[in-house]
């Protein structure tokens, strides 16, 4: 019996584990909301009723969570793919920047054909964000350094820059506050008409059931899983670790890529770049706490950025009672501190039961 | 009067597995007590609940008549028990010194050195303390390990197999260490299953078979005999199946003045020449260090080749990658199996895959990964090679060492070879499966494939080969069918002594 219960523990427990980590976070993120003076229950009718609330009367509500998903899915995918091939890549946030600026460039070449130009856009998008993902990915392999604290660095460069460019160059003439905005033709049409859902989610989904392939099904993918997980393994079955260090850094840049894309072609009503891309920021980031609670599997980030759009989401119902937004981060901050710091409990369990004794 | 006593020791794994069944033992002051048993008989667990790793399921354990409780080997060592583990848990990429200190808080460095440099002078436990342990030879590793507990005063040492990689040279200056340490008062726990070195350094020794106490006797009053009978309950000879010879004799690996050099670029590797004929095992003796490593990495495409060149059955292969060089029909049996053969998070369906992935057979299209097909032949090595696997989806970590290493075995000769390259095929293996493994290389050897065991243990050396090679820091010292040589001319050439 107790075999049995240890296999499903075993198989399951990257689910359990992220279901009592979403349940610390919500406590932690009510508790924090009670202290604060404010009515708990009110607070969260209010976050489910903009995030969720009843889709069959309503389904707006679901649509921005959604919306707040798509992007989600696929920055969180990036770096989900990334972890598989053994690396920490925090870098899918500047490549956001820079497939924004792709996307800027390309719409202000106007004349193309609409169906070309609409292609230029999305290629702008991924070949931008491409780049900037190779530059880590080259370092890492000729250079020896550290892929974190490059990326981090790159983040910074990418935001400067592409903010420099866009604002300098490509401002709306009309609104300054703003860059100058997809033509409409390129723009990913509405899933919903009325809402802010496009067709971002349809395309978010398709991608990661193709990445799920990819890595499960494909000779690349299971390369790319060995060298990650066992490089010295990888040598002695012929794969050459580098190659699957750079294949997944690059395919993460053209995730990242779409990711851009899906937020500025595929979200209303501005379909442009807004000053200090307060757009975007924050995607790439929030796709690190998306994979984790999907426990790097392509299925999992599905479900996991559901939830965390839900924050996003949901935070608007809070602001609407006086809570300040910005809470929703104490979820997510918890939330993730919860799935970072299993081994806390390991330990803690450790010194008190004495070792090996479980 | 015992400094440790067990009592009534039982432990079961959270699996279910009873792993111990009432044990009671002793350990005296100035005593080495060999615990003797079978891989599984549970001489580890029992030692790792004596040192604190684990906890009981049931029974006490008392230290100068005291029940203690460790509930970590921090405790236990605090109360002078340690324990040398067969996987020595350093930290890779400290240095022998700040292993030994690690753990000991705010120290005097300078008398921390003296100290060692006094123990090590002492103990003649010699080894440089300034370079990463990740550099060092396990034998190094090991003498670090013992140098660490001896720095902390520890009134027990336990050591678990630990002339696994030991040369014959190193483990004749263990024993001599550890009857020094007898004579000076400290009790010494020999784990092992070697009849041989039980007999050779114990006073006395317990013998365990299937978590249970099945002989206690003094090593004066018994016989090797008397002891193999005790550990298995039958006399353990191996059974290796008849040696044919193969009628068409022909080179299939020439080796021509092969240069090698290790992870610090000096030369490993120093010239070697040699060819391996159809139907033969090649062994290739020595005590570990003398090049062996670099060698099989060199011929396998895991290492450069700085000079030298290297023809498969007439073709140059120098330094070709190993998935090219499994193609061409040349395979390795590594001999870490847990970092190169597998991969340990996988499981055992992605296992089988691991170099068969590029193999046409498995894929659709060349790069879709025919799961059913590959499943397929899962099912059929598990048969064929008669492994103990829950389920093609269970983790290889799960699998037992023996069938961890049947699957590499199975895997790779599923690549239809005609050259295997063979490192310590049967290290840490219990007597079936090294039983198995063996004569797996001989039937193999009889169907015409050129085997080259390159083994730290003499005796599989010496009962598989039929021609050996002696390697001594990085040279071949010798090269003759093995009928030709005396083993006292093969020590001597082992510890590079040419007549």
């Amino acid at each position: 019996m107790s075999v049995i219960i240890r296999l499903l523990k075993d198989k399951y427990k990257s689910i359990i584990n992220s279901i009592i980590a979403l349940a610390i976070g919500f406590i932690g993120g009510i508790f924090a909301i009670y202290v604060a003076g404010f009515d708990v229950g009110e607070a969260m009718g209010m976050f489910w009723a903009h995030s969720i609330g009843n889709p069959f009367v309503d389904i707006y509500p679901l649509t921005v969570t959604l919306t707040y998903s798509a992007p989600l899915m696929l920055t969180g995918l990036a770096f989900a793919l990334c972890a598989r091939a053994g690396l920490f890549n925090i870098g899918v946030e500047g490549q956001l920047y820079m497939g924004a600026l792709g996307i800027v460039l390309a719409s202000s070449m106007l004349g193309l054909p609409t169906g070309l130009h609409s292609l230029v856009i999305l290629g702008g998008a991924v070949l931008f964000a491409l780049a900037w993902s190779s530059i880590p990915a080259i370092l890492k392999v000729w250079r020896g350094t550290n892929e974190v604290v490059v990326t981090i660095m790159l983040n910074y460069i990418a935001l400067w820059t592409a903010d420099y460019i866009i604002f300098k160059f490509y401002a709306d003439p009309s609104d300054a506050t703003k860059s100058i905005p997809i033509p409409a033709y390129a723009r990913l049409p509405l899933l919903v008409e009325g809402t802010s859902l496009s067709w971002n989610i349809v395309l978010s989904i398709g991608v990661v059931l193709l990445v799920y392939f990819f890595l499960w099904y494909t000779k690349f993918g299971y390369e790319m899983r060995v060298a990650g997980t066992n490089p010295t393994a990888a040598r002695y079955a012929g794969i050459n670790p580098r190659r699957a260090v750079i294949s997944s850094f690059l395919i993460g840049g053209v995730l990242a890529g779409l990711a851009a894309y899906e937020k500025i072609a595929g979200i209303p009503p501005s379909y442009s770049v807004m000053s200090s891309m307060a757009n975007v920021v924050g995607a790439g980031l929030d796709g690190i706490a998306v994979a984790l609670v999907g426990a790097n599997h392509p299925i999992g980030i599905i479900f996991a950025s559901f939830l965390i759009g839900m924050l996003s989401a949901g935070a608007k119902g809070f602001n609407l009672i006086g809570i300040p937004k910005e809470v929703v981060y104490i979820f997510q901050g918890v939330i993730v501190m919860s799935l970072a710091v299993p081994n806390i409990y390991t330990l803690i369990k450790r010194k008190i039961k004495g070792v090996g004794g479980g | 009067m015992a400094l440790v006593a067990a009592e009534g020791i039982v432990k079961i794994y959270p699996d279910g597995t009873e792993a111990l069944r009432g044990v009671s033992l002793e350990i005296r002051s100035g005593e080495i007590l060999g615990l003797l048993g079978e891989n599984g008989a549970g001489k580890t667990t029992l030692m790792k609940i004596v040192s604190g790793l684990l906890s009981p399921t049931h029974g006490r354990i008392r230290l100068d008549g005291n029940v203690v409780h460790f509930k970590m080997p921090a405790q236990a060592l605090k109360a002078g028990i340690g324990m040398v583990h067969q996987h020595i848990p350093l930290v890779h990429n400290f240095t022998g010194f700040e292993n030994i200190i690690l753990g000991l808080g705010r120290i005097d460095f300078e008398k921390a050195r003296k100290k060692l440099a006094e123990l090590m002078e002492e103990t003649g436990l010699k080894v440089n303390l300034d370079v990463p342990v990740e550099n060092l030879s396990l034998g190094e590793r090991q003498r670090i390990e013992i140098l660490k507990m001896l720095f902390r005063g520890v009134k027990v040492l336990i050591l678990d197999e630990p002339t696994t990689n030991l040369t014959p040279i190193e483990t004749k200056e263990l024993f001599v260490l550890l009857k020094k340490l007898a004579k000076e008062g400290k009790a010494i726990v020999f784990i092992s299953h070697k009849i041989k070195e039980v007999m050779s350094v114990t006073d006395r020794v317990v013998v365990l078979r299937k978590g249970k106490v099945v002989g206690e006797l003094l090593t004066r009053e018994t016989t090797p005999q008397e002891l193999a009978s005790l550990m298995v309950g039958r006399q353990v000879v191996f059974r290796y199946l008849p040696k044919e010879r193969y009628p068409r004799q022909e080179d299939l690996l020439v080796v021509k003045d092969l240069w090698v050099k290790d992870d610090f670029k000096k030369d490993a590797v120093k010239g070697i020449s040699f060819e391996l004929r159809s139907g033969e095992i090649l062994g290739v003796a020595g005590v570990e260090g003398n090049g062996q490593r670099e060698l099989v990495e060199a011929l396998t495409g895991l290492r450069k080749v700085h000079k030298g060149k290297v023809f498969l059955q007439g073709e140059e292969v120098t330094n070709l990658s190993p998935d090219k060089l499994s193609f061409k029909g040349l395979v390795h049996i590594p001999e870490d199996r847990r970092n190169f053969g597998l991969v340990m998070e996988m499981n055992f369906l992605e296992n089988v895959l691991l170099g068969l992935h590029r193999y046409r057979d498995f894929l659709i299209a060349g790069q879709i990964i025919n799961w059913s097909k590959v499943s397929e032949h899962a099912k059929e090595l598990i048969e064929k090679y008669e492994m103990v696997v829950a389920s093609v989806k269970s983790p290889v970590r799960s699998l037992s060492g023996g069938n961890q290493q049947k699957l590499i075995v199975a895997r790779e000769l599923s690549k239809n070879p005609s050259v295997i390259i063979a490192a310590n095929p049967t290290r840490g293996l219990d007597v079936a499966s090294t039983q198995f493994v063996r004569n797996k290389l001989i039937e193999l050897r009889n169907r015409g494939i050129g085997v080259l065991l390159v083994s730290s243990d003499l005796d599989e050396v010496l009962d598989l080969s039929d021609r050996i090679a002696v390697i001594y820091e990085g040279r071949f010292l010798a090269l003759k069918p093995t009928k030709e040589y005396t083993l006292k001319e093969i020590g001597l050439l082992m510890g590079g002594v040419e007549e």
